[in-house]
């Protein structure tokens, strides 16, 4: 059975400016936020001083027991990387390091579909690293640019879901990237720019179960009529750091083998 | 006429990398010759491709090389 990693938001808050969505003048409500943090199965220590590392899914990725950790290309948020990498080894993680030089940001800019690994690349991790991600693991990977920064990570406008379909907002893909991803998914549900803007990409699957922020009332119509259970939270104080609850969680591990 | 080798390794063809770069080249003024070409014999298997490229001015050839490394491209050894 799979289980998901979260982080309590005890030290989450607006610190620094790294994406569009951040505001300094714009804080998160912390009893708000911890209010809208829920579900934990696993927990991991917070951190003070590294207020985004409720954004687990940022951590590494995972599959199998093997565990390729982040390396952010902030330097605000590099601190965060030792903890969880702490973490998976107390935890039977084996650990494999990508080369030092090479920016990836984990499962926000890696989602399998189908046997293929989708990685977006351009903000925050490069095409670089997934080649050297495809050689660790073995795997089929779709290199996607990702051209909207308001959309930095994958799993901000990209959701695979398990029957080999997805949802997406296609606009933050570069052309070839969308012809990429049409060529390689058999069904996609194209979210519009409002509710995109929502981040109802960011949503977490499990199996018939999607886990969405509030605002997509016309995804929810629509996964609803494909047999899927829609459940809507409350994300806005994680949403005013460009996330909400995909980014807040990381699978373990999202996929048994490659 | 001003040129350089690139190479290309991963999922070129799947991803469409190998597409985009060619048709970068050819966008901004570059032609480009083949030098040698690896296709992956199964689904997870890489690809390799080894791209000779000419432009007309070192500038043009330095800033079309910039851009083809932010897609994954290297520079490659010269022999």
């Amino acid at each position: 059975m799979r289980e998901l990693l979260l982080c309590p938001p005890n030290y989450y808050g607006i610190e620094y400016e790294i994406n569009p969505w951040m505001s300094r003048a714009r804080g998160a409500e912390t009893e708000r936020a911890k209010s809208q943090w829920q579900g934990l199965h696993e927990t991991l220590a917070p951190q003070p001083k590294l207020p985004d590392m409720v954004f687990t899914a940022n951590a590494g990725l995972a599959i199998g027991r093997k565990f390729i950790p982040s390396n952010f290309r902030h330097q605000e948020r590099a601190g965060e990387a030792p903890y969880f990498v702490r973490w998976m080894e107390e935890h039977g993680y084996e650990i494999l390091r990508l080369p030092e030089d090479l920016y990836f940001e984990g499962e926000g800019d890696a989602l399998f579909g189908g046997d293929a690994l989708f990685c977006g690349y351009k903000f925050r991790s490069d095409i670089q690293s997934h080649r050297a991600v495809a050689d660790m693991l073995g795997c089929l990977v779709i290199s996607v640019e990702l051209v909207d920064p308001r959309f930095y990570h994958l799993d901000t406008c990209f959701c695979p879901l398990p029957d080999g379909s997805a949802f997406w907002f296609p606009s933050a893909f570069d052309e070839y990237g969308q012809r990429a991803i049409r060529a390689h998914v058999n069904e996609l549900i194209d979210v519009d720019e409002e509710e995109a803007k929502h981040f109802s990409c960011n949503a977490v699957v499990l199996e018939r179960d999607i886990v969405l922020p509030t605002g997509a009332p016309n995804l929810v119509k629509t996964l609803t009529s494909r047999g899927y259970t829609c459940h809507e939270l409350a994300m806005s104080e994680f949403m005013k750091a460009g996330g909400a609850c995909k980014c807040l969680t990381m699978f373990l591990p999202q996929r048994e083998k490659c | 006429m001003f040129s350089e080798t690139i190479e290309l390794r991963g999922h070129i063809i799947d991803s469409l990398t190998l597409t985009k770069i060619l048709d970068q080249i050819v966008t901004q003024g570059a032609s480009f010759n083949t030098v040698e070409f690896r296709i992956g014999q199964k689904r997870a298997d890489q690809s390799f491709a080894r791209i000779e490229i000419t432009a007309p001015s070192q500038e043009s050839l330095d800033e079309l090389i910039r851009r083809l490394r932010e897609q994954g491209a290297e520079v490659a050894p010269r022999k």
